[in-house]
């Protein structure tokens, strides 16, 4: 019987992901989860819903794993989303909820109660002793810091008027950017300690100033000339079929080192 | 000297003060402290007052990864009703909380808190800690029953009663929704170990949620519960009730086999 990969994280991750900005563009191409597992010859379960927060992420795996016979599970692997995002499930519709930014608490509660869900994903791996990875997918904190970028509606309304998306002002921070960052970078520092970073790539956190970086920014969104072709559009950065292959490979290499 | 390292709402907080009581003291032992005295340990008390099961978790998290796993003789946690809603804000991570979760319905607030519940568990299991946990006020009674004025409404508004409540909202039909919430609670409890306010019978769905509140209330039910409560505005446990509370606890400690 084949061992089983479990994968959870948010749209980069979704099997089912469909572009909002290109609902004419089929998506069903295969992601790197399953890419992945075909690779190692393993089955795959991935629990990974977009524009989903960190708080589904590990939900969704604690419960996977928690009710998957350990001894069929060859690798949990974890790409975790922005900070800023809350998500809850609603029962009524059966079906998990999202804010692109919860209401309550600040930059600073939101990613500490990131890192905790770090930790607890790392004990919870730990504590079944299986063999497990995680990473940022993207940034956990900076894209709120530079100012949130519009939704996915609105680049639509603008697309269809013919306007530029990236001419749509960002919301603003209403903090310090800098002295901010310095102290969300500490916080992370801070608990690096308790982070096994030889299971974590790209630590800390996919944060770029600390020599970290997000599985985005290594495969799809590297360097201009690297990223082309490999994203759905320029309005819309999720990989196409090309950049889940690229996302794939680049963590079968992790894997394997 | 071994930890016990605890946390909690306000029936587990150290500091508790009564918003109806203003000028009276209230420092006396509260049950961690009953309880860490009897297993020789020094204390570190984490609860507070008005805070949720991600507060209890989070702060047990924190306390743990923080000190040498060779220290700490016991871990606690004493969780509290599931629909309250715990964040952080500002550089000092100051805690605070909603009384209602503003977007969840009451059975994926339970859901969550039994996720929590797990997430204890496994974080203790993985570093070998002796630990238990209980249930101090109801995971979703209070609130399906519709949550009455806190001390601090009925001190604004005297006029307040115990009817006056914040309603429930029903997500199909208040009996679905309390089969479904029970039927929650089950799945996940016969995965939890170590809970001492647990009375699951082999009809799994036909059970009685107790917590340890209820102990105390049950126990004194042909007695005077007054003498252990605060007073009747407000009805934490007063020094008494938290001797009660502790002694229970420590009796379990030895029932459940956990120390």
């Amino acid at each position: 019987m084949k061992k089983i990969l479990i994968a959870g994280g948010d749209s980069f991750t979704d099997k089912n992901f469909a572009s909002y900005i290109h609902p004419e563009i089929d998506c069903s191409w295969p992601k790197w989860p399953e890419l992945l597992a075909e690779k190692l010859d393993m089955e795959c379960i991935n629990v990974a819903k977009s524009g989903y927060g960190n708080d589904y992420i590990y939900e969704s795996v604690l419960e996977t794993i928690t009710n998957t016979d350990k001894e069929r599970i060859g690798l949990v692997i974890t790409g975790w989303s922005q900070a800023q995002r809350k998500t809850w499930q609603e029962t009524k519709k059966l079906i998990w909820k999202v804010k692109r930014h919860d209401s309550d608490g600040d930059i600073f509660g939101w990613t500490k109660r990131s890192l905790r869900y770090y930790l607890s994903y790392q004990n919870l791996c730990q504590r079944w002793n299986l063999k497990y990875l995680h990473f940022q997918t993207i940034p956990l904190f900076s894209a709120w810091l530079e100012g949130s970028w519009p939704d996915d509606t609105e680049i639509v309304e603008k697309m269809k008027l013919n306007l530029d998306p990236e001419k749509i002002p960002r919301l603003k921070y209403p903090g310090n950017k800098e002295l901010d960052t310095e102290f969300l970078e500490d916080m992370v520092m801070d608990f690096q300690k308790h982070i096994d970073i030889n299971n974590f790539i790209g630590w800390p956190a996919g944060i770029n100033q600390l020599g970290g970086y997000c599985l985005e920014h290594k495969t799809t969104r590297g360097r201009e000339d690297e990223g082309k072709g490999l994203r759905i559009s320029e309005y819309d950065s999720h990989p196409n079929a090309k950049g889940q292959i690229k996302m794939m490979e680049f963590l079968y290499e992790k894997i394997n080192s | 000297m071994k930890k016990l390292i605890v946390s909690g709402d306000s029936c587990t907080d150290l500091n508790f003060e009564s918003v109806c009581h203003p000028t009276w003291d209230f420092s006396w032992p509260k049950w961690p402290e009953h309880v860490a005295k009897h297993l020789g340990m020094e204390l570190v008390c984490l609860g507070a007052g008005g805070q949720g099961n991600e507060f209890i978790y989070s702060t047990l998290q924190d306390e743990i990864l923080h000190t040498p796993h060779e220290e700490i003789g016991l871990v606690i946690a004493a969780w509290s009703q599931s629909h309250r809603e715990d964040y952080q804000e500002g550089w000092f991570g100051r805690w605070r909380a909603n009384r209602v979760h503003k977007s969840m319905d009451l059975l994926n607030c339970v859901k969550k808190s039994m996720r929590q519940f797990m997430s204890f568990q496994i974080l203790c299991e993985r570093f070998n800690l002796p630990y238990c946990h209980f249930m101090m006020g109801a995971i979703y009674e209070s609130m399906f029953r519709g949550l009455e004025p806190t001390e601090l409404d009925k001190l604004i508004n005297p006029k307040l009663t115990k009817a006056d409540k914040i309603p429930y909202k029903e997500i199909r039909s208040r009996e679905l929704d309390e089969t479904e919430i029970k039927r929650c609670i089950a799945k996940y409890k016969y995965k939890i170990k170590n809970f001492l306010t647990d009375n699951i019978p082999k009809d799994k769905l036909n059970f009685t949620e107790f917590t340890m509140l209820d102990v105390m209330h049950e126990y004194y039910k042909n007695g005077n519960i007054a003498d252990r409560i605060v007073s009747p505005l407000d009805e934490h446990p007063n020094e008494k009730g938290h001797k009660f509370i502790s002694d229970d606890i420590i009796q379990r400690l030895s029932t459940y086999k956990i120390i």
